[in-house]
């Protein structure tokens, strides 16, 4: 068996919980990826000999993939941008076999975020606005504050079922 | 029990599914008191009441054959309702496994299962399939396992993999959810999907029941009843759909509460699935109408009462704002003390 | 709680002088089907009373003609593993609680990594039956003295070639958990010193708890014997001293719900009111403790428990 978890602490289970990185003892490896030089951390200063990838720069896909293809236990992954940057990361670091404790979120830029319209079943680019209209297949959708962490995305279901395509002003 | 034959009832379009007085007698009205409150009310899943929907494991009633149609009809247009992640492959079988076996034991006039080592030979004479096949290879199968098998039980399921002391819904088959998606939340823990339910969470309903379906032993199943309601027997009353049913919420009147709210209940089991050691939860849904309701004794009446008094974010969340107070005006002559 | 299970012993050999293995079949109707790291309870019926010892099922879990166990004989014990080397023959019957999983492989691991210390090779044997039929990526390393503790080695050699490293004493653990690849979960089954420095390893080596995954084989210890008063019915009992608190109500009819018998599982979690009472669990918190005891492993030392029951 493994160790007793602690309880969750009273909030809505599915929204992500960004947060700045807490110090962790016996790391082995460091890995900070950041959407761009604008989205650091100050916290990547204070982390032992990190491995540091940005988003912006010229090869940053073919880095990413080979750092996580070649990374072992002990290696701890943070990222730090945007939502729709964060979960982009957050996913392929989880195919490449990190588990979600072994992942730390920031949130350092507000504004982007993924919406799943459950209607035609597209994971869009959004705003922070609660309401949008599905590119996919028109139906005006409120985002809803429950998250997948599979597909990186909020929940967006049509906000006005006597009115579905009316188009939502947000 | 008559199995109703052709022409099968719909669950959409013209709604002409109806409950025979024997289904009438036979639906699980939840209620037990007059007011309701979320409690972990999961009892042993044991068979009892010859010809109630308790007697056996997974319940065969006359509306098998419709509901056969609209879960295939759900499937061909929207293939995002059955989804299994890579690593359930093994749960599935079990599943698989689980319900032939309830099937062919529970209604041997209809079902049948004889085998050889692998070899098992599965017969269905109310769908017309005798398929031979090779337990555990899919490729024997003219779809992947738990389609197979779901596509010939009535009710949802879905396969939780447990792991890191918790339950993911990793796999599942789900045509006739009340309103939540498995598409999205495929993949979530058990807190995680059970997120937007109001209330229930500070209460620590859903720790206590995490712990106890984490503790849940082989032939061991337990089972609770859960229920809302819904306009039109609507089986698929699913955010996917939401957008083209979601406005008859706003077309009830006094003159069609009767034919058209529906108390929708559902007989929720869950079982330890036993290689894969994941937990099967299966959802089989009960709808029927006000009118068809209010001909058993007290049922009306106690529907008044626990409708009147739910506390409102309840009914949000269960989706009967803009009707409930048609509703709750049309039971009231029900109750004798209103 | 379920019924127990009646099965007979059709066969038994000794893969070891110490290391005696049983096959079982049921006496009636099918066997359970099982996943792999699940263990049975096997019922003695000792003189002194009623024990009840916890086995890992070794058998493949796609065959359920029959179950398998291998027991170890303990030198100190309360008896359990005597009578299973000395008094049991084939064609006896037993009693076996269904299997229990406390020990369950993660799913969503991409390689296995085993680490079996003597006995506890046990339930890894039915791990791999079920991972070869997943494909799954596994290697064991099995610390075992060679002619005692090594039950099964020419077995494993022949079927896992290269996956396989033996020891005959405790190997550098670090070379076996550092620079492994994501997705890597640990095992480790077998003696309470290997398991400490297993999990110590692993930790140090940055390992998430998570990844780290281990069974102990516990079971309870004889002790001072002392009278129990049950404060809801007002009955009196004696608990002797091979007999386990637990096992001691089970005799007096009640049904307390259970699975690992070794003080791990928290499921037997019982409430005391008085009397000084020896904790030998490791599920408890010491704040729970004082009010919370787990009758399996842990027992009174003083003349008298007074409990909740």
């Amino acid at each position: 068996m493994t160790d007793r978890h602690s309880a969750a602490p009273d909030r809505l289970h599915s929204l992500p919980r960004y947060r700045q990185p807490l110090p962790r003892e016996s790391v082995t490896r460091h890995i900070v990826v950041m959407q761009s030089a604008a989205a650091c951390s100050p916290i990547v200063g204070e982390l032992e000999q990190p491995l540091v990838l940005n988003g912006e720069s010229a090869d940053f896909s073919r880095r990413l993939h080979q750092v996580l293809a070649s990374a072992t236990v002990g290696s701890h992954l943070y990222i730090m941008g945007d939502e729709a940057f964060i979960w982009r990361i957050h996913g392929e670091a989880r195919s490449a076999g990190l588990e979600n404790d072994e992942i730390d979120i920031t949130r350092t830029i507000v504004g982007a975020r993924l919406v799943y319209c459950v209607h035609c079943g597209l994971t869009q680019a959004a705003g922070p606005e609660a309401l949008l209209t599905c590119i996919g297949c028109d139906v005006g959708l409120e985002v809803r504050e429950h998250f997948s962490r599979r597909l990186g995305a909020y929940l967006g279901v049509c906000t006005n079922p006597d009115q579905p395509y009316a188009g939502v002003r947000s | 029990m008559t199995i109703q034959a052709s022409p099968v009832q719909s669950y959409r379009d013209d709604f002409s599914f109806r409950n025979s007085s024997a289904a009438i007698r036979r639906f699980p009205f939840p209620f037990t008191e007059d007011s309701y409150l979320y409690s972990v009310n999961i009892e042993p899943a044991t068979s009892r009441d010859p010809g109630s929907i308790y007697q056996h494991g997974f319940d065969i009633d006359e509306h098998y054959r419709s509901e056969m149609a609209e879960r295939a009809l759900v499937l061909d247009k929207d293939p995002r309702r059955y989804l299994v992640l890579p690593h359930m492959q093994v749960a599935a079988w079990d599943a698989l496994q689980m319900l032939m076996e309830h099937l062919a034991a529970d209604y041997p006039q209809w079902f049948s299962l004889v085998r050889e080592g692998d070899h098992w030979h599965w017969r269905n004479t109310l769908l017309n399939i005798d398929q031979h096949f090779v337990f555990g290879d899919a490729t024997s199968l003219p779809c992947e396992p738990l389609e197979f098998i779901g596509r010939q039980v009535q009710g949802d399921f879905a396969l939780l993999d447990q792991r890191d002391g918790d339950l993911y819904m990793d796999a599942g088959l789900v045509t006739s959810p009340a309103d939540w998606s498995l598409a999205f939340d495929a993949g979530m823990s058990f807190k995680q999907w059970h997120s937007p339910v109001p209330m229930a969470h500070q209460m620590g309903i859903f720790d206590r029941a995490l712990k106890y379906l984490l503790n849940l032993q082989v032939g061991q199943p337990v089972r609770r009843l859960n229920w809302t309601l819904t306009i039109n027997p609507r089986l698929d009353s699913s955010p996917e759909t939401f957008h083209e049913w979601g406005a008859d919420r706003g077309r009830i009147t006094a003159e069609n509460v009767g034919q058209q709210v529906h108390l929708r209940v559902e007989l929720q089991v869950m079982a330890r699935l036993p290689r894969s050691n994941a937990v099967m939860f299966s959802i089989r849904t009960y709808l029927i109408s006000m009118q068809e309701l209010v001909t058993q004794s007290g049922w009306g009446c106690r529907l008044h009462r626990v409708l009147r008094d739910l506390p409102e974010p309840i009914a949000d969340y269960k989706g009967m704002s803009r009707y409930r107070q048609t509703l709750v005006e049309w039971l009231s002559r029900f109750d004798p003390q209103a | 709680m379920s019924a127990a299970i009646e099965v007979r012993v059709s066969a038994a050999r000794m893969l070891t002088p110490v290391v005696r293995e049983f096959t079982l079949q049921a006496c009636a109707g099918l066997l359970p089907a099982f996943s792999p790291g699940s263990h049975v309870q096997v019922h003695l019926p000792l003189a002194e009373g009623k024990l009840r010892n916890a086995y890992s099922l070794t058998s493949d879990p796609a065959d359920i003609q029959h179950y398998r166990i291998a027991v170890r004989l303990q030198e100190a014990s309360r008896g359990g593993s005597h009578y299973l080397h000395r008094q049991v023959q084939v064609g006896d019957t037993l009693q076996i609680s269904p299997p229990a999983n406390l020990f369950a492989l993660h799913s969503t691991a991409s390689l296995h990594i085993l680490i079996a210390g003597g006995i506890g090779i046990t339930p890894f044997m039915a791990y791999i039956a079920a991972l070869e039929q997943r494909k799954a990526h596994f290697e064991l390393h099995y610390l075992c003295r060679p002619g005692l503790s090594d039950a099964y080695v020419e077995a494993l050699q022949q079927r896992l070639g290269s996956r396989l490293h033996t020891y005959a004493s405790r190997p550098d653990l670090s070379r076996i958990l550092r620079d492994r690849p994501l997705g890597s979960h640990l095992y480790t089954c077998g003696p309470q010193p290997l398991l400490d420095a297993v999990r110590q390893q692993a930790k140090a080596l940055g390992w998430p708890t998570g990844r780290v995954h281990w069974e102990a084989f516990n079971a309870a210890q004889p002790g001072q014997p002392f009278d129990l008063e049950l404060l809801r019915s007002g009955r009196r009992l004696r608990v002797g001293i091979e007999q386990s608190l637990l096992e001691a109500l089970e005799s007096a009819g009640l049904q307390i719900p259970n699975l690992c018998r070794g003080g791990v599982c928290g499921q037997c979690m019982t409430r005391h009111v008085s009397g000084d009472i020896e904790h030998r669990d490791s599920f408890l918190s010491p704040a729970e403790q004082a009010d919370f005891l787990m009758p399996c492993v842990s027992r009174g030392c003083g003349p008298c428990v007074s409990l909740d029951l």
